[in-house]
């Protein structure tokens, strides 16, 4: 150990964000000031890229779809990013996806889709088209709504870290989590890598396994979290091929990746695909690794992941 | 009597840096305690149950977990 840990959590963009910073002893002043210009940062984004928030960037151009809007820049940035992973995943992400999604249920709670199943979009079409204009100004195809739901904590997680190394030039070494989309960058205080544990999408208080990562991102995204519809058979990905609920997947997808909302939009692509898709997609993108875990079977490592299985130190039937 | 204010000042002088040195020099925000290994309860078709015993491989605790987002909700 060479140094120290100093950290902040915060609730932000619909889940709990943890940002940390390595630093020496007489570095308090400092890592507050990076760890400060992160939060300033992610809370920044959620107030662009929110479509919870009506007073969003996001929702002020979904709700003028067809009109040119000037934005803030994160959202045109973010929107490049989205339109660009939707090329490179053949659709399977997809920003405009959000008229499938609250045709399938998001326009009412969890408990109001138990009762009734999802209804499929009766016009969907993937693919709607995103303009993007010098001066961030951006438009979107009529009749079609952006959802970033799929990239947003990752593009922010970015952006944090990014504010944390422009806050403090000599930064040793960070971590911006937020809700299990993390990026680091540098070193941890006992040096080596920054060491990202895998949870069980089965069970989330054990980890399958670490990450040992430096100066990358990595999201999970999988069908484990909560269900809904007749006999919790549906989740809520949805596949913009179909528009309905995806059938395809694994349990979770980890990927790996340089920028975390790269990493995210892969693993919200791959949740819906089928494992030889996955692992053609992985061979064809070289800075993607992924690490699926499916309903049955081992764990399926695809590419240079830099993962270490968790051991099983003693097993004992009753 | 000049020597005992020149001693009543070095003392608040020596209090005042102990003090500074104190502050800046703060303990970790964040432990990196080792994990304690994880018991895990599987249970088989049969309804049998098997206890596995999970731990870390390294000395080193994650620095942090990643795992799906809830869905978004209103």
């Amino acid at each position: 150990m060479i140094g120290l840990l100093h950290s902040v959590s915060f609730k932000a963009m619909g889940t709990t964000c943890g940002l940390s910073v390595t630093g020496l002893p007489g570095d308090a002043i400092r890592a507050r000031g990076a760890l400060g210009a992160g939060q300033v940062e992610v809370q920044a984004c959620e107030r662009a890229l929110s479509r919870f928030d009506p007073a969003s960037d996001l929702s002020r151009m979904n709700r003028h779809a067809g009109e040119w809007v000037g934005v803030d820049a994160r959202l045109a940035d973010a929107l490049r990013v989205a339109v660009l992973a939707r090329t490179a995943t053949g659709g399977r992400f997809d920003p405009t996806i959000l008229p499938a999604l609250l045709a399938a249920g998001y326009d009412r709670t969890f408990e109001e889709l138990e009762k009734r199943p999802p209804r499929p979009h009766a016009d969907w079409r993937a693919g709607a088209e995103i303009e993007i204009a010098p001066d961030a100004f951006v438009r979107v195809e009529q009749g079609a709504m952006v959802d970033l739901g799929g990239i947003g904590k990752g593009f922010a997680a970015s952006r944090a870290l990014l504010a944390m190394r422009e806050a403090w030039g000599a930064l040793p070494g960070a971590l911006v989590d937020l809700g299990g989309d993390i990026a680091v960058w540098g070193k941890p205080p006992e040096r080596g890598p920054w060491r990202i544990a895998v949870a069980d999408p089965g069970c989330p208080d054990v980890t399958l396994g670490v990450l040992d990562l430096e100066d990358a991102a990595v999201a999970t995204s999988g069908r484990s979290a909560r269900r809904f519809g007749p006999g919790r058979a549906l989740h809520h990905l949805i596949d913009p091929r179909t528009g309905a609920p995806a059938v395809a997947g694994p349990l979770s997808v980890t990927v790996v990746a340089r920028d975390a909302a790269w990493a995210e939009a892969h693993a919200t692509a791959l949740a819906i695909s089928e494992l030889d898709e996955t692992r053609a997609h992985v061979a064809g993108h070289p800075g993607l690794s992924a690490l699926l875990v499916s309903d049955d079977g081992p764990l399926e490592q695809i590419g240079p992941l830099p993962f270490e299985p968790a051991r099983v130190f003693a097993e004992a039937a009753r | 009597m000049r020597r005992v204010w020149a001693t009543v000042v070095a003392v608040w002088a020596t209090l005042a840096i102990v003090a500074g040195l104190a502050w800046t020099r703060q303990p970790p925000t964040q432990s990196l305690a080792q994990p304690a290994p994880t018991t895990l309860v599987v249970k088989g078709k049969t309804g049998t149950q098997r206890f596995v015993v999970l731990g870390s491989t390294a000395a080193v605790a994650p620095h942090a977990t990643t795992q799906p987002s809830p869905p978004p909700v209103r």
